[in-house]
């Protein structure tokens, strides 16, 4: 907060702007992700390189070997199912367990974790979504909040993730396919109508109870702008909460607030977050968490209806833009018209009435993967 | 030409003839004049008289006298006063302060030969020492008892300065004779003393914005002498900065700029705004991280390490609108010395630098008031006598009173947010007797701001000094101090009804100082004295507001402490040559209860969860106790009159510390005293400088070089939570610095163009090693700390062109400073993480900027109702995007990087000001 509040103020009188920072300077790290759950799953360790600033890539650590010691005894060898991705045996974590990660890379590195406790975690109270008007600037859209209580008082960190999913509908699906001459390759109406685009949060979601009587009340996990491509169709949001120790909370806190850094004098000063990996030999610079944690998980549908009578209005630009861009042709126009258009075009419909033709249609519009979805229905979804 | 004039004074005397036969004398007197007497005289006998009028007129004669010869007559009524007598037959002669003798000096002969044998007759005459053009009866004033001269010593002149205007004693104008060069600055209550050979003298007085006082002396023996000021009616048009002329080669002090005030009002300003503290980063060894940071870095010292005074009182944040503009409204301001080394014994507490500021004094005789219009706040100072020459009210206040900065941004909610500011300084001074000088200074200032719809964020300076001068007598003085320092800011949240809570964090100091100031002779100027401060801090308290809010009142508890300290000082002339100011100052630090100690597994980092037992100290005695020595030492050797060299070595001790893990100050760090696991932060100075002035061309130059160590001092483990944090010393880091540079600096006090030029090369290093990983910054190794920044170069010049126009100009240059730049990233559970350098291994482009400023007075009528003048200052006038930070964000799994920029345009403004 006090961050923002002098960056306006820097704003005033200065202003900020974008530049591409050079990788002249790259230092590559070794970089251990990994968390051990409750849940019954093959659990999976990553191991990369860090990558140079002006390109976000993957960079595998192969062929080492990885495994997970639990309590102290019981060993979990990984093995690596692709590039730097190391997974476990199908096993369920054990609450209050204790898991130590230990790897030796293929130049001999030895690199091991903290031991780390699977701590419970409390269930989500409530996962739910509410219109809400974000100020400063009066930005309008849906707010998802999660409520969450710890009854025993024993925790009061947490981390989240959440998987979003949403219906994406092509208004005009395509029909017919034309194959050359007068040949015509017909589809169902519903075929390449309905589509589903799922991705995951990729921000740091952590909050304190501490000094909220151990309750998380109205956190915010996700704004969905009014107008944005999610609120067109129906929504839906899984949540996953993870309870943290206190150490953990910081190392995450530090990540946070390195990554959300406003570029006033003002700023926390920023460094390298060093997490609770360390190698035992050898100089090399290894960055990364491994933790534990029973894992709670809630989803909510939102279909954007519910809450057009507190006023969320409903974006029709992309239907709009559809409907005035439909042309109408006559049949043995066909051919010329597509060489036209290119592949721009998709045969929509048949008209039958007012003077027979086609109805041509942006690509678009007639096929929903074209924005980005996928053809298959989750099995979640109603 | 003395010569001369002996010859013919001798001449005349050698033919003054013998004496005359005794007359007799009756009469009896009551307190009557003595003129009555010498006619009564008259009457009763042939003889004569000849002798000033204004010689006697305050002089009575009492006793009886029957049949009394009349030289022993004479002898019994002129016995207490400065007159002597020489009889010419029938005539009395009477001398004021010079023995007549009819007698030839022995050696006649030879001093005919030589003129500079007359000092050895045992008898001066003033009028040898005056010139023919200055003939008038005061031109030369004679100071002590002529025949208790002994020549070829020295004596003491001291006395009282004071304006002719107001009576109000003058502080800090600079008394000096020049051969030999021998100087003083005159005290809070106008004091001064002078230890100066016998003889003939031209005393000069010297002082900002009044006539310079030119006089001719004749010192006998010790005595006295009250001069009296008047103010230059030409001060107006000229900015002219003679008050401490050659202090700089003479002072055994080094690393010691006095700020006139003056120079800080004609400098160019930014939104109209004169700043003390910014014209203070202008000299050299004082860096700042930006623009629009009010903290100051001295010789590699950190920000918390300058102790900034109003009055006596300490200053903890000392800037309003989060740094732009400093918190002191300079109407209100008489003068500010900067000490960077050889910090006097009496100063302590704080490790790099004192900045003393000190308030003017209201005006004793008539009510004035002197106001102005910038377009950031309006500012009005009014001053009137409360007991006429006796005493005065000085209020001197400044307040926002538009948002239309606000309004100018195209921002809508920036357009919608609200920030003011005040400040106030309020001074009554009492002169009790001629002896006591009494003031009660009192400073308030207070920031507001609402930037987002939820929070509302305020802090306060509440400020209350009394100091009583008292002096005992001509060669000892005392000074006496008590305040009462404040300093809380709040954050009120207002945002979603379950999370609204107000959040508090205050200081409060309180304090006294006892000092003695001790002239034993011409070789030593003692000052003495004991000092002692409390601390309470609240170091944070958040507590719900509203029914709905579930927020839990928490407050962190207390802290306490007292510190403690005796100095003494002794300014020893060891002869024409050396000069050597020795200072000792003990100081002790009592961590005082109650207090709850959080205990650590040994062997690991201390975090939360190594805490392992918690001691709690009930009581209200000492947890922890820290002590040490400070030594200050400094001697001057003079090369000849205008140039010297100097060294000094000095250490200091600071038992409290900002918190701060930003790169500049913020009105949210908070102050932390030392306790069981933060130690007092200690650094050792060392500095040699050669000092040089160019008297033709009113130039002083200067270079000063220095090497410094720093211990414990205070940094931060990555993302630490430094408010509403119990175990603090977990998330605390501390190492050690050193720090070095040399500074060339050139001063042009007089004439048309004056200002001055400063080049700096410096550097600073900290180091932050631990046994553990975590603990550590670049790997335990040195690394330049964010304000280290090699070169600086800094102008400022003032052009006066007529006596309406005068123009201003400023010029600064500095390398870029250091910062921890983006080397790579990775992604963590899908959150794209930037990896980061080691610590401050870059910098941001080098710091260009130019500021012009115009000042046109009004006519120049002396009497009238209100003089005027405008201000128009073009702040950054090349436009140039300095680069005030370059930071990075992560933006949908890429990284993008901005460079910020400040100022980056020319901001013109337009003050007007008047008094009257």
């Amino acid at each position: 907060m006090k961050g923002k509040v002098l960056i306006l103020f820097l704003l005033i009188l200065g202003c900020a702007e974008p530049f591409e920072p050079n990788s002249s300077t790259f230092i590559q790290a070794i970089v251990i992700d990994g968390l051990i759950t409750d849940e019954f799953k093959e659990h999976e360790i990553i191991l990369r390189k860090s990558s140079p600033i002006d390109t976000n890539q993957f960079i595998p650590l192969e062929n080492a070997d990885v495994k997970i010691v639990e309590n102290g005894v019981a060993n979990f060898v990984l093995t690596e199912s692709s590039p730097g991705r190391y997974r476990t045996f199908p096993f369920q974590g054990s609450i209050n367990a204790t898991y130590q990660l230990q790897i030796i890379t293929e130049e001999g590195l030895e690199i091991s974790s903290e031991v780390v406790t699977l701590k419970p975690s409390p269930s989500i109270d409530e996962l739910r979504a509410v219109f809400n008007i974000l100020e400063p600037g009066g930005i309008r859209g849906i707010q998802i909040l999660i409520d969450t209580r710890d009854q025993t008082n024993t925790n009061s960190f947490y981390r989240w993730e959440y998987t979003e999913t949403y219906q994406i509908v092509a208004p005009y699906p395509k029909r017919f396919e034309w194959l050359g001459g007068t040949e015509l390759e017909s589809f169902d109406p519903g075929e390449f109508r309905f589509c589903w685009k799922t991705t995951g949060s990729s921000n740091v979601l952590i909050g304190s109870s501490l000094r909220f009587g151990n309750e998380i009340s109205s956190f915010p996990i996700r704004f969905l702008e009014e107008g944005s491509p999610e609120l067109a169709e129906r929504y839906s949001i899984e949540a996953k909460q993870y309870s943290l120790t206190e150490d953990s909370f910081e190392f995450w806190k530090s990540i946070r607030d390195i990554g959300e850094r406003q570029g006033s004098i003002y700023d926390k000063q920023p460094g390298l977050v060093i997490g609770n990996v360390t190698a035992a030999n050898g100089d090399a610079l290894v960055l990364g968490y491994f933790d534990a944690s029973q894992v709670r998980t809630e989803r909510i549908f939102v279909s954007p209806v519910q809450f057009y009578s507190e006023g969320l209005k409903i974006d029709r630009q992309f239907l709009d833009n559809c409907t005035g861009n439909l042309d109408t042709i006559p049949f043995t126009d066909l051919q010329s018209y597509l060489e036209l258009f290119q592949d721009q075009r998709v045969i929509a419909g048949v008209l039958t009435f007012s003077g027979s033709g086609y109805l041509m249609a942006p690509l678009e519009c007639t096929d929903c993967r074209f924005q980005g979805g996928d053809l298959v229905k989750p099995d979640f979804w109603p | 030409m003395n010569f001369r004039i002996s010859l013919i004074i001798a001449f005349v005397i050698a033919c003054l003839g013998s004496v005359s036969a005794q007359e007799r004398f009756d009469g009896s007197f009551t307190n009557t004049p003595l003129a009555e007497v010498f006619s009564e005289i008259e009457r009763q006998t042939d003889l004569q008289f000849f002798y000033l009028e204004s010689w006697v007129d305050t002089l009575t004669v009492k006793g009886d006298f029957d049949n009394v010869g009349i030289e022993e007559i004479l002898d019994k009524i002129l016995d207490d006063t400065r007159l002597n007598f020489y009889r010419l037959g029938n005539k009395f002669i009477l001398s004021n302060n010079s023995p007549i003798s009819g007698d030839l000096p022995a050696n006649f002969l030879q001093l005919e030969q030589t003129e500079s044998e007359h000092e050895n007759i045992g008898y001066v005459f003033s009028r040898e020492y005056q010139s023919p053009s200055q003939n008038s009866e005061k031109s030369v004033i004679e100071i002590g008892r002529k025949e208790k001269m002994q020549l070829g010593r020295s004596s003491t002149v001291a006395g009282v300065l004071t304006d002719k205007a107001t009576d109000n004693p003058i502080t800090g104008a600079l008394v000096f004779i020049e051969d030999p060069p021998t100087a003083a600055t005159t005290d809070a209550s106008g004091f001064y003393s002078l230890n100066i050979p016998n003889g003939k003298h031209e005393l000069r007085v010297q002082f900002v914005g009044m006539e310079n006082i030119i006089q001719d002396i004749v010192v006998f023996s010790d005595g006295t002498l009250d001069l009296r000021m008047s103010e230059a009616v030409v001060s107006l048009e000229e900015i002219v900065v003679v008050s401490d002329r050659d202090e700089n080669v003479n002072q055994v002090e080094m690393g010691l700029n006095r700020i006139d005030l003056k120079t800080v009002q004609s400098a160019p300003k930014i939104l109209g705004e004169t700043d003390i503290v910014r014209v203070a980063t202008t000299l050299p060894g004082v860096q700042t991280v930006g623009e629009g940071s009010s903290g100051i870095y001295v010789r590699g010292g950190g920000v918390d390490q300058n102790l900034i005074l109003l009055d006596g009182a300490p200053i903890y944040n000392s800037s309003h609108f989060l740094g732009f503009f400093s918190a002191f409204n300079s109407d209100g301001l008489e003068s500010s010395n900067l000490y960077k080394s050889s910090l006097p014994a009496k100063y302590g507490g704080r490790l790099s630098s004192i900045l003393e500021i000190n308030t003017k004094d209201g005006n004793e005789e008539e009510f004035n008031a002197t106001g102005g219009i910038g377009p950031v706040t309006t500012r009005l100072s009014l001053s009137t006598p409360i007991w006429k020459e006796r005493s005065s009210l000085l209020i001197s206040g400044r307040s926002t009173y538009s948002k239309w900065i606000l309004k100018k941004v195209p921002d809508e909610d920036i357009k919608n947010s609200d920030a003011n500011f005040q400040d106030v300084i309020a001074k009554v001074n009492f002169r009790a007797t001629s002896k006591d000088n009494i003031s009660v200074t009192g400073y308030y200032s207070r920031d507001e701001f609402r930037l987002t719809n939820d929070s509302l964020f305020s802090y306060q300076n509440r400020n209350l000094s009394l100091n009583w001068i008292h002096d005992f007598n001509a060669s000892f003085s005392s000074t006496f101090t008590l305040y009462r320092s404040e300093y809380l800011y709040k954050i009120n949240f207002d945002g979603v009804p379950e999370n609204r809570f107000d959040f508090g964090y205050d200081i409060k100091e309180s304090g006294g100082k006892l000092l003695f100031g001790l002239f034993l002779g011409e070789k030593h100027d003692l000052e003495f004295g004991i000092e002692g401060k409390q601390f309470q801090i609240n170091p944070g308290s958040i507590s719900p507001t509203g029914n709905e809010s579930n927020v839990t009142p928490e407050s962190i508890e207390l802290e306490k402490g007292l510190e403690s300290a005796a100095f003494i000082s002794d300014n020893w002339d060891l002869g024409p040559k050396i000069s050597i100011s020795a200072g000792l100052r003990y100081s002790m630090f009592n961590a005082l209860g109650p207090g709850k100690i959080f205990g650590y597994l040994s062997g690991l980092p201390k975090s939360k969860s190594t805490i392992i037992d918690t001691v709690n100290y009930t009581g209200t005695g000492s947890i922890k106790t820290y002590h040490g020595p400070e030594a200050r030492i400094s001697t001057r050797f003079s090369l000849n009159s205008t140039s010297s060299l100097k060294a000094g070595y000095g250490n200091t001790r600071q038992y409290i510390h900002l918190l701060s893990n930003t790169n500049a100050v913020s009105p949210t760090d908070t102050w932390k005293l030392s306790d069981t696991y933060i130690q007092p932060q200690t650094a050792h100075q060392f500095s040699i400088g050669y000092y040089r002035n160019f008297p033709g061309y009113g130039l002083e130059t200067s270079v000063e070089t220095y090497f410094k160590s720093f211990s414990n001092i205070l940094d931060y483990k990555i993302g630490a939570e430094l408010l509403l944090n119990e175990a603090l010393e977990a998330d605390v880091l501390s190492g050690k610095g050193h720090s070095y540079g040399i500074e060339l600096f050139i001063k042009k006090r007089t004439g048309k163009l004056n200002g001055w030029l400063s080049y700096t090369f410096s550097r600073s290093f900290l180091k932050l090693n631990s046994p553990f990983q975590t603990e550590r910054v670049n790997d335990g190794k040195y690394f330049p700390t964010n304000f280290d920044k090699p070169h600086n170069v800094n102008l400022i010049a003032n052009y006066k062109l007529t006596r309406r126009y005068s123009f201003s100009t400023n010029f600064s240059y500095s390398k870029g400073r250091p910062i921890t730049f983006p080397v790579g990233q990775y992604d963590l559970r899908q959150v794209n993480v930037i990896q980061y350098s080691e610590r401050n291994k870059f910098r941001i482009p080098d710091y260009l900027r130019l500021d012009l400023a115009i000042n046109i007075e009004g006519n120049h009528k002396i009497r009238k109702l209100a003089h005027s003048y405008w201000t128009f200052s073009l702040y950054n006038v090349f436009g140039r995007d300095n680069i005030y930070s370059i930071y990075f964000i992560s933006e949908a799994q890429r990284l993008q990087g901005y460079r910020l920029t400040v100022f980056g345009r020319i901001i013109p403004s337009i003050t007007y000001n008047f008094r009257f």
